[in-house]
């Protein structure tokens, strides 16, 4: 039922890209330890939750001793993005099974969804299902591993090594891969920009509100430009 | 937080954002979505990894960064740039990573 073909180009497609995500592990599996997790605790919330960014943002909300529904709270806006993935990948992965589909789901990165949607864009034939569990499923192993070492190493490694600049340099990496002519570049540039002057929103509305506005930017620029053409 | 309530936690945004994620994988044959939506759909990918990076690379201590002392801003400059003209994951990351361990440590 799964193209083996198609997993591996699954699998080769987010290679590049472990080598941002491995730090980020780190720093993940570092700050669990040293907000006083249990490594047990560490790993519930590395293959429970399985979103970076949101782990990082519970492991320091609890260090600071905020109200349970505050740290549920936040972690859910900053997740909140993958309703749209969700809405963007859909098309592709249907004729499925319910069960494939909530695996699929569950294991969605941002990376794997950026590198897959695109993809499938521009290979309409790809066996969507096996190239996405192949992107995923790397993905999720790199993820965990190097949880569990950042976790067992953590006192060793300095923090001035910067390691949590791994992530947003996977997100350049893959910045350009789907980006449709210059309404792309617009969508690029008025997202970047909210997200920047919203940045001390409350409560992290200022991600949601620029994904939203940039898509839109670019989405109306295209409308237009292309009525300018024809 | 005790141990219950940081399971707790942890599994109800666990639940949360598997919903998020699973919502409209599992909706889409039921519905039937306009020509805009899937229009807008095709700028998701940019769009949300921007709202990403710039915070990313340009906020520091919930301030703005702009100076070129910045090595997350300067590494992440040229990283975008390699990303526009070469469009390599691989090289993309390592000469970001370089780049800003050059500035950190020398």
């Amino acid at each position: 039922m799964f193209n083996k073909e198609s997993i591996i180009r699954g699998v080769r497609s987010v290679a590049p890209l472990i080598l941002g995500i491995i730090p980020f592990a780190m720093i993940s599996g570092i700050t669990a330890a040293n907000t006083g997790l249990s490594l047990g605790m560490a790993l519930l919330m590395s293959i429970g939750i399985f979103a970076g960014a949101s782990q990082l943002a519970v492991l320091q909300l609890v260090s600071d001793n905020a109200h349970m529904l505050v740290i549920i709270y936040t972690a859910l806006i900053i997740n909140l993005r993958m309703m749209i993935y969700s809405l963007s990948i859909a098309p592709h992965l249907q004729g499925i099974k319910t069960s494939l589909k909530a695996l699929l789901a569950y294991s969605m990165t941002d990376q794997s969804y950026a590198i897959s949607t695109v993809h499938f864009l521009n290979n309409p034939e790809e066996d969507t299902k096996s190239f996405l569990l192949g992107a995923s499923s790397t993905l999720w192993i790199v993820w965990q591993v190097n949880t569990i070492i950042g976790y067992l190493m953590g006192s060793i490694i300095p923090p001035e090594l910067g390691l949590d600049f791994g992530i947003p340099l996977t997100f350049i990496a893959i910045l350009f891969k789907g980006v449709v002519g210059w309404p792309g570049i617009i969508a690029i540039i008025t997202s970047g920009v909210i997200a920047v002057a919203g940045a001390n929103l409350p409560m992290n509305i200022g991600l949601v509100l620029a994904a939203i506005i940039g898509i839109a930017a670019g989405s109306i620029s295209e409308i237009y430009l292309s009525r300018g053409r024809g | 937080m005790n141990n219950i309530q940081l399971i707790l936690t942890i599994l109800i945004i666990g639940l949360g954002t598997f919903i998020f994620r699973f919502s409209f994988i599992h909706l889409y044959g039921r519905m039937k979505l306009p020509q805009w939506v899937h229009r807008a759909m095709r700028f998701v990918p940019p769009a949300v990894m921007s709202a990403l990076i710039f915070p990313a690379i340009l906020i520091k201590d919930q301030e703005l960064w702009l100076s070129y002392e910045n090595p997350r801003l300067l590494a992440g400059m040229v990283a975008i740039v390699i990303a526009w003209k070469t469009k390599n994951l691989l090289l993309t990351i390592a000469t970001g990573l370089g780049i800003f361990w050059l500035i950190v440590f020398v």
